[in-house]
């Protein structure tokens, strides 16, 4: 059976060290996968090796049986894996609907010619983005913020513009860097209903996540990693009963 | 009369150019101290055609896209990379355009420059006399400021404000990042072309001293008290700035003196402003 | 013969350059700051050791006199300028464009205060003497530019290493962001650094104007040439930088036999573009930059 994205023992080290220690997993289709262990554990490491920031040292990264490893970040994102940050990196000086335009898959009138000498044409390319950017903010229920700052809206509006820039890149993949993290428990609500919402729709997703009634709530399989490595990974059912990972996340051990 | 238009006509001049170093610096956020040589490859290249006998608008057009190609091949090799390589590209440049300008003098005439760019006619009127050239320049100038503000509201636009807040969020969501900076590089050295083409005109005399780093320091000085990233800041600055050396007359001081004091004072003003108004009067945070 | 004499002449270029290279290298891999404005202390330096020494103070005192007061200035421009910006996050670009100004304000400075013409050290009367080495000659001060810069990369690498001040440096150069949490105080180390590093640089400066000529505007060409060698050499060691700097010295040097000298700008802008699109590495590329 050919995974949506398939990690094979892929290891990556860092200045000495092994951040990542012959991980393998994969993602299904419509699943939402949560990745989950202490911190350094390697998680995010792995978000930039299949994004294609970091070259892994060993092992293939596979998106619908074709073989990513190693392939120009751009051409990761045509491809369909879309990523957002642990810290946002919000394009802080533009409004929300300019932040989602910017992340359009669409490329047309991103050249000085067509902006200059065809100022009409420009014009309209424009307004088609707005029309589609307004489209992906319904989705996570910012439309009525199009216009606003990024400074204007509250935090947990600004996570879901996270999620709304990738939407716009129209990844089949996404990748969530802790996107409840801070939240406030309405927030928290709205985030975890916009995630559910993506996954019935068909969204491949992989989102590292810290608290477990979220991971309970939300995964149907659980990725657990520890120092560079994955030591377990399966249905929430049986990777959150084992005693021993809980001692690692909660013991914080070595 | 000729001397308050000959002010204006420079300060258009210059106005034209200044948006060219707010491409790269107000609006990508990358340090430029180039401009006066791309500044004079236009002004060159567009005497030596002109003086070869071809036309004025084809002649034009020749330093416009020499001076964008140059600065896209210049620049592609630093942009490419992150760090500071562009600042030693820019230098790099500056230094070595004033070395050609001075030693190729089969071409550039060297240190004696280039004399009697004659300007062009159209329909019986001549744009040697500044009650002319001024419709020329000021022209030039609505046409540079009308394609930056359409530059700028455009998607690209919006997405070179992107790259320059936050370059690894443009790249993750998959724009072509090298692409859009050697584009508004291309710009850049067109409107800095232009600006030269019609300094050779108006002053029909060109030399190597006119090119020179200070020359480039003057612009990044007169971007800098107008304001970045805005049109107003570019085209406030340079009106404000060649006012300046007028104001320095006023002091008698020994004649010898006057450059290095304008120079120190663009200095001064450089980093007051940096430290107190990075905004200029006119422009955005840089 | 002549290429040997070519290579000698471009060995004590080098010497320059390196010194050059170094203290900049160390002002930036500590500070993160393109400290531009170092080519105008460097012009400040050697016009002051000539000033110092046309008022009749023996030489030795005079370039004594202008390190200590270019220390002074480099670590006013530090505390005053850089440190302002660096506490107020201010972008790169700023820094530059300060620096740029710096510099300006220095080079225009000296053309005031002294003449914006070409100075010569008329008040020393053994700068043209020569020694001979075999088939080589050189002189005075071009012996003395190797001898200084020698010691003065040997000095700081043996500071860097067995003092602590110097370790402190190196390990707020190694980490900014730790630095700020443990108790290096890297705000002071930064003055330190840009005291030594102004003070330094002053040597090639007094020396290589002795044996040929000064001009207020002519240093940023020598920042940019030791800033080429270092990127091209692509090390990242103060050895290393230095190693650099005499390999372009002597290849510049070199060139000469083909190449008119007026082009040798050129030359080495070209090897530059050449270096970055086929071997990047180096010190740059791992320009340890402000978290953000």
């Amino acid at each position: 059976m050919v995974h949506m994205l398939q990690v094979e023992n892929v290891t990556k080290n860092f200045l000495g060290l092994r951040a990542l220690d012959a991980c393998s997993f994969s993602l299904d289709q419509g699943e939402v996968t949560c990745l989950v262990g202490p911190n350094g554990a390697g998680k995010t490491t792995v978000f930039d090796c299949i994004t294609g920031f970091l070259n892994p040292d060993a092992g293939t990264i596979m998106l619908n049986g074709e073989t990513i490893t190693g392939m120009n970040r751009r051409k990761i994102v045509q491809k369909g894996i879309g990523r957002s940050f642990q810290n946002l990196r919000l394009f802080e000086e533009l409004s929300v609907i300019d932040n989602v335009i910017v992340c359009l898959a669409d490329d047309s009138g991103n050249d000085p010619i067509t902006a200059i000498l065809r100022p009409f044409h420009s014009q309209k390319i424009l307004d088609r983005k707005r029309g589609e950017a307004l489209k992906i903010l319904e989705r996570v229920g910012l439309e009525h913020k199009a216009d606003h700052f990024v400074t204007q809206i509250s935090f947990g509006q600004q996570k879901l513009l996270c999620i709304a820039r990738v939407l716009a890149t129209q990844a089949k993949v996404m990748l969530l860097d802790e996107p409840t993290s801070g939240l406030s428990a309405t927030a928290l609500k709205n985030m975890v209903d916009v995630i559910r919402q993506l996954s019935a729709a068909g969204m491949t997703l992989l989102v590292v996540e810290h608290n477990t009634k979220i991971v309970r709530d939300i995964a149907d399989r659980i990725v657990f990693m520890h120092q560079g490595r994955v030591l377990a990974s399966g249905v929430p059912g049986d990777v959150l009963e084992r005693r021993d990972l809980a001692d690692i996340y909660f013991g914080g051990g070595n | 009369m000729n001397f308050f238009l000959s002010y204006i006509i420079l300060a258009e001049i210059f106005a034209i150019v200044a948006l060219s170093t707010n491409f790269l610096v107000g609006v990508i956020g990358i340090f430029s101290v180039s401009q006066a040589a791309i500044m004079g490859v236009g002004a060159y290249a567009y005497a030596i055609a002109v003086m070869a006998g071809i036309p004025f608008p084809l002649a034009l057009l020749l330093a416009i896209a020499l001076c964008a190609l140059l600065n896209v091949a210049t620049s592609l090799p630093s942009l490419r990379l992150e760090g500071d390589y562009f600042v030693v590209t820019s230098f790099g440049l500056q230094i070595v355009a004033t070395a050609v300008f001075m030693n190729w003098s089969a071409v550039t005439g060297g240190t004696s420059g280039i004399a009697g760019i004659p300007a062009p006619r159209f329909s019986g009127l001549s744009f040697d006399e500044p009650e002319n050239f001024v419709f020329l320049s000021t022209f030039a100038l609505a046409l540079a400021s009308a394609s930056y503000w359409l530059l700028m509201r455009s998607s690209y636009g919006r997405t070179l404000h992107a790259i320059r807040l936050d370059e690894l969020a443009a790249v993750a969501a998959g724009r072509h990042v090298l692409q859009m900076k050697l584009g508004i590089s291309a710009v850049s050295g067109a409107y800095a072309g232009l600006g030269g083409a019609l300094y050779a005109i108006f002053m029909s005399f060109i030399d190597p001293s006119s090119f020179e780093i200070h020359v480039s320091v003057l612009i990044l000085t007169m971007l800098v008290v107008g304001g970045a990233r805005t049109l107003a800041g570019s085209i406030l600055g340079p009106f404000i700035i060649l006012a300046v050396p007028q104001m320095l007359t006023l002091l008698a001081l020994p004649p010898h003196l006057i450059g290095p004091l304008r120079s120190l004072a663009f200095g001064v003003i450089l980093v007051s402003f940096m430290l107190w108004l990075p905004k200029g009067l006119a422009g955005r945070k840089i | 013969m002549l290429f040997l004499q070519l290579i000698a002449d471009g060995l004590v270029n080098g010497c320059a350059i390196g010194v050059v290279a170094i203290t900049f290298t160390y002002v930036y891999t500590t500070t993160g700051v393109f400290h531009v404005s170092h080519a105008g202390v460097f012009t400040l330096g050697g016009y002051l050791a000539w000033y110092l020494s046309k008022e009749g103070i023996p030489f030795v005192l005079c370039v004594v006199l202008a390190m200590l007061i270019c220390a002074a200035v480099g670590a006013a421009i530090e505390k005053g300028i850089y440190e302002k910006l660096l506490k107020r996050q201010a972008t790169p670009l700023v820094q530059l464009i300060a620096s740029l100004g710096l510099l300006a304000v220095l080079q225009n400075l000296v053309a005031i205060l002294f003449t914006p013409n070409v100075l010569q050290f008329e008040s020393i009367a053994w700068r043209m003497n020569v020694l001979h080495f075999g088939p080589i000659d050189l002189t005075i001060p071009q012996v003395l530019t190797v001898l200084t810069a020698f010691a003065a990369v040997y000095g700081l690498i043996y500071f860097s290493t067995k003092t602590n001040l110097g370790r402190r440096i190196r390990a707020v150069a190694s980490n900014r962001t730790l630095a700020e949490i443990t108790r290096l105080k890297p705000f002071e180390v930064y003055v330190y650094v840009m005291a030594i590093s102004s003070a330094l640089v002053v040597l090639p400066s007094v020396f290589i104007g002795l044996d040929q000529a000064m001009q207020p505007y002519s240093s940023v060409l020598v920042l940019l040439t030791a800033v080429i060698a270092v990127i091209s050499g692509g090390l990242g060691s103060i050895r290393g930088a230095f190693s650099a700097s005499l390999v372009m010295g002597i290849v510049q040097n070199a060139v000469l036999i083909v190449v008119p000298g007026r082009w040798s700008i050129a030359l080495t802008f070209t090897l530059f573009i050449v270096f970055i699109l086929f071997r990047p590495t180096g010190l740059f590329a791992t320009k340890i930059r402000r978290a953000s």
